[in-house]
C-alpha cells in the first residue's frame, strides 16, 4: 500500500502533517547551518576575550548555538541572528563569571589561550600575545565593547541591544575603554 | 591617527583567533546531531486540523451562525409542512411547526377568545395528512426514492469492482487494485479540491526517501550487500527524478514522482519482508530483523478465500468512505 501514488485519506492527514513537519525541520537545519557557518568564529572570539580560555571558548560556542537551535526550533521570532547569538554568549558569560575562580593570566596562557588554532608567523604571534595580554587585563565590559566595535565592526546601536545598555552610554563605555587601553598600551 | 583608528588597528591582532578546524568540524558535527535528535515542534494542529479549526471558527462566529440557524429552522420548517405520518419531520410538524403556529394565532387574535376553529384546522390536517401517507402514491413514490438510493450505492460498488477487475486483467495484486479503486476516488476529491499539490507530492516522495535512507543506513550491518546496493540504486533513482521533476511541466514531474513512489514502494516492500515493520504516520519507521515475517502466498495460487477476502474488503471500504459522493 505503501508504495502507491495516492494515500488514502485515512493516512493523508498524518502524511500531510508528517511533510510539514519534515519541511519545517529541513529549513530549520538550514537556518542553523547558515548562522554557524557565518558566525562561528565571531563568537568563539567573543567568547574567547570573555573567558580568556580557548577550551572554554570553544564548550561556551557550542552552547551557544545549542541554545540558539532551541529557539529557531520552537519558532521563537529571531530578528537578527548576529546580536541574538552574542545575547546568547553574553548570558552564558555573565552566568560563568558569577561561578569562576580567579585564573591567572598564565593559567590562561597555559590552557590555550594564546594559540589561535592556526600557525602564524613569529612577528604576528607576538603582536598577537601583547594584545591579549593588554585585553585580558582590562575590565570586562571595556573587553567587551571594544572587541564588538572594533573587531566585529558593530554599531553602538547594535552593541546596545547584545548587553541591554542605551546606545548613548555604551559610546560613553567606548570612548573610555579607548582611553584605558591606550594607558596600558603606552602611546 | 585618531584614537578609534589607532585602536581598531591594535585590536586588528584579534581577528586571528579563530577556531581550529578540526574544533570547527567537531562542534558542527555535535550541532547536527542535536539538532536531528531535538526535532522541529510538533505542527501545531496540523495543516488540515488548522483548516479545519479556521472553518469551524468562521462558522461558529455569531453573525454567519445566526444566518445558519435561521436558515436550518426555516428549511426543516418549510420541509416539515409536507411530512406525512411515518417521515422522520412529521414529529417536527406536529411538535413544533403546529405549536408555534398556534402560539402566533394566539397572538394575532388576543382580544379575541382562544381560537377553536384553528385547533379544528389543525386535526383537519393531521386526518389530511394521515390519509395522504396511506395512498399509493406516496408509498410508490418512497419506493422509488429508496430504490434510486440502492442503485445508486451498487453503481458504486459496480465502478469499484470493475476498476479491480480490469486492473486484474494487467497482472495486478486484487489488494493493489482496490487501492486503485480508492485511489482514483481519492486523487479527482484531492485535485478537484486543489490539497495535493506538486511541492506537496515531491516533499512526500523526499520525505519518503529521507526515511527509507535512514533505516538503511540504521540497519547497515544486518542487511545484506546485495539487498544494499540494490536499495541504494533504487534511492539514487529516486534522488534523480525528483532533480527531474525541477522545472518539468506538471504533468512530466508527476509522472517522474510516479516512478519514484514505484521504486519507493519496492524498496518498502522488500523491507517489510525482512522483519517486522514498524509504520508511523503511513511510513515504515523502524524493522525488527529479529521477527520472522511470512512471504505472502503469490498471486497465481488462487485462493477462493480471497474472493471472499476482497469482498468483506472492498464493502468495508465502501462502507467507511465518505468520498463516494453517494
Amino acid at each position: 500500500m505503501l508504495g502507491n501514488t495516492v494515500l488514502p485519506s485515512e493516512v493523508r492527514d498524518v502524511r500531510v502533517e508528517g511533510i510539514y513537519r519534515f519541511m519545517k525541520q529541513e529549513a530549520f537545519e538550514k537556518t542553523f547551518m547558515e548562522a554557524f557557518d557565518a558566525y562561528n568564529d565571531a563568537i568563539f572570539r567573543f567568547c574567547v576575550v570573555k573567558v580568556s580560555n580557548r577550551e572554554l571558548a570553544e564548550d561556551m560556542t557550542q552552547e551557544v548555538f545549542t541554545r540558539y537551535w532551541q529557539y529557531v526550533r520552537d519558532e521563537k521570532e529571531i530578528t537578527n541572528p548576529r546580536a541574538f547569538l552574542y545575547t546568547i554568549a553574553h548570558n552564558l558569560a555573565k552566568d560563568w563569571y558569577k561561578k569562576k575562580k580567579s585564573v591567572s593570566l598564565d593559567e590562561n596562557l597555559e590552557a590555550g589561550l594564546s594559540l589561535p588554532g592556526r600557525e602564524l608567523g613569529q612577528d604576528t604571534l607576538a603582536e598577537y600575545g601583547e594584545v591579549l595580554e593588554v585585553i585580558a587585563d582590562m575590565e570586562e565590559w571595556d573587553k567587551q565593547v571594544l572587541l564588538l566595535r572594533y573587531v566585529e565592526g558593530l554599531e553602538p546601536k547594535q552593541i546596545s541591544e547584545i548587553i541591554g545598555e542605551t546606545p548613548n552610554n555604551v559610546s560613553v563605555r567606548l570612548n573610555r575603554a579607548i582611553k584605558r587601553l591606550k594607558e596600558k598600551m603606552h602611546i | 591617527m585618531n584614537n578609534e583608528q589607532e585602536t581598531k588597528e591594535y585590536l586588528k591582532t584579534l581577528e586571528q583567533i579563530k577556531l581550529s578546524d578540526s574544533s570547527r568540524a567537531r562542534i558542527k558535527s555535535d550541532l547536527v546531531s542535536y539538532s536531528q535528535f531535538h526535532v522541529a515542534a510538533e505542527v501545531k494542529a496540523g495543516t488540515t486540523t488548522r483548516r479545519k479549526s479556521l472553518f469551524m471558527r468562521s462558522m461558529f462566529s455569531p453573525v454567519p451562525a445566526a444566518f445558519a440557524l435561521v436558515f436550518l429552522v426555516g428549511t426543516t420548517s418549510l420541509l416539515a409542512k409536507e411530512a406525512v405520518p411515518g417521515d422522520f419531520l412529521y414529529a417536527v410538524k406536529t411538535g413544533v411547526s403546529e405549536n408555534i403556529r398556534g402560539v402566533f394565532a394566539l397572538v394575532t387574535n388576543d382580544t379575541k377568545q382562544p381560537d377553536e376553529p384553528s385547533q379544528v384546522q389543525l386535526a383537519d390536517a393531521t386526518k389530511s395528512d394521515t390519509d395522504t401517507a396511506t395512498t399509493s402514491d406516496t408509498l410508490a413514490k418512497n419506493d422509488k426514492d429508496h430504490k434510486n438510493e440502492k442503485d445508486k450505492g451498487n453503481l458504486a460498488i459496480n465502478t469499484r469492482t470493475t476498476a479491480m477487475l480490469e486492473s486484474g486483467k494487467s497482472g495486478k495484486s486484487k489488494e493493489d487494485n482496490m487501492f486503485a479503486a480508492d485511489s482514483s476516488l481519492d486523487l479527482a476529491t484531492m485535485l478537484s479540491k486543489g490539497t495535493i499539490s506538486i511541492e506537496a507530492y515531491t516533499l512526500d516522495v523526499k520525505l519518503r526517501d529521507k526515511t527509507l535512507r535512514d533505516l538503511i543506513k540504521k540497519y547497515d550491518a544486518k542487511l545484506e550487500s546485495s539487498v544494499k546496493a540494490d536499495f541504494k540504486n533504487k534511492l539514487d533513482t529516486v534522488e534523480l527524478l525528483v532533480v527531474k521533476t525541477e522545472g518539468a511541466s506538471e504533468a512530466s514531474a508527476r509522472a517522474h514522482l510516479d516512478k519514484a513512489t514505484g521504486l519507493i514502494g519496492e524498496v518498502e516492500a522488500k523491507l517489510s519482508t525482512l522483519g517486522q515493520a514498524t509504520v508511523k504516520d503511513g511510513l515504515i519507521v523502524d524493522i525488527d530483523f529479529d521477527v520472522d515475517v511470512a512471504v505472502p502466498k503469490a498471486e497465481d495460487e488462487d485462493d477462493p478465500k480471497d474472493d471472499e477476502n476482497v469482498d468483506a474488503a472492498v464493502d468495508g471500504a465502501f462502507n467507511s468512505s465518505s468520498g463516494l459522493g453517494l
